[in-house]
């Protein structure tokens, strides 16, 4: 069986992963991202939604409009859930 | 050593309560020459999908490293009537049990020639998956606390 897997990679995150998790854990949680881009894929980097469109790359082919956008492998892709305000409670 | 993953709870607006079940996914991707490097998109658990299933967008968008599954006899199934390649990624899932630790498990997956409009674009756990890491599944859709968790030998 082949595995794709790559011994040299550390089962901990480095400094530019732990920096996409918070990202993308602020793109799945933040209220106000949520309620403006819930169900739509968007990019993130530092906070900022760079961009955003029904498809990863809708999202980054608006991100890459903007100008200083950072590189792509600096943005979480986040699928970000709709805000229900129903759900959150219960 | 066996760990825990928690699934994270994803709700859906409709006039009834839905849900559906994510993991918080690493994947191992290409980069410039023979390195590689991980990036993060979190999978939906499909158990009533018996192969898993990573969409092309999803495919195209992190540059998955995917290896040829040599040993498949037989015809690829098709993903809703959609022709597909069959391949494996490197999945790596975060350890509750060591927080910022995670653990790499190969991916067998279809790979399907293109997307559908109103499939949902995340990448699908199917129960092969299951089987095949022999993990144990748990859901409680009365907890917000913890709301679902895989068991990993």
């Amino acid at each position: 069986m082949k595995n794709a897997h790559e011994p040299s990679l550390s089962p901990y995150l480095d400094e530019r992963e732990r920096r996409i998790n918070e990202d993308y854990d602020w793109c799945l949680h933040d209220v106000a991202v949520r309620k403006k881009h819930g169900g739509r894929a968007v990019v993130a980097y530092q906070r900022k939604v760079w961009g955003a469109g029904k498809t990863y790359a809708a999202a980054w082919a608006a991100a890459r409009r903007k100008p200083g956008c950072p590189p792509r492998h600096e943005f979480a892709l986040v699928i970000v859930p709709h805000y229900l305000p129903e759900a959150e409670t219960r | 050593m066996t760990t825990t993953t928690t699934l994270h709870p994803h709700p859906v607006p409709s006039p009834t309560p839905l849900v559906r079940y994510l993991g918080h996914c690493w994947w191992t991707c290409h980069s410039a020459g023979r390195h590689t490097w991980r990036n993060r998109c979190d999978a939906l658990l499909a158990i009533g999908q018996l192969l898993s299933v990573i969409p092309r967008a999803a495919r195209e968008s992190l540059d998955l490293v995917i290896e040829p599954e040599a040993g498949w006899r037989g015809q690829v199934p098709t993903w809703l009537g959609v022709p597909c390649r069959i391949g494996r990624a490197t999945l790596w899932l975060p350890v509750d049990e060591e927080p910022g630790r995670h653990r790499d498990l190969s991916f067998l997956a279809l790979l399907p020639r293109h997307d559908l409009d109103d499939a949902p674009p995340f990448i699908q756990i199917g129960t092969q998956f299951l089987l095949e890491h022999r993990i144990q599944t748990h859901l409680d859709a009365t907890s917000t606390v913890s709301p679902g968790r895989l068991t990993i030998p």
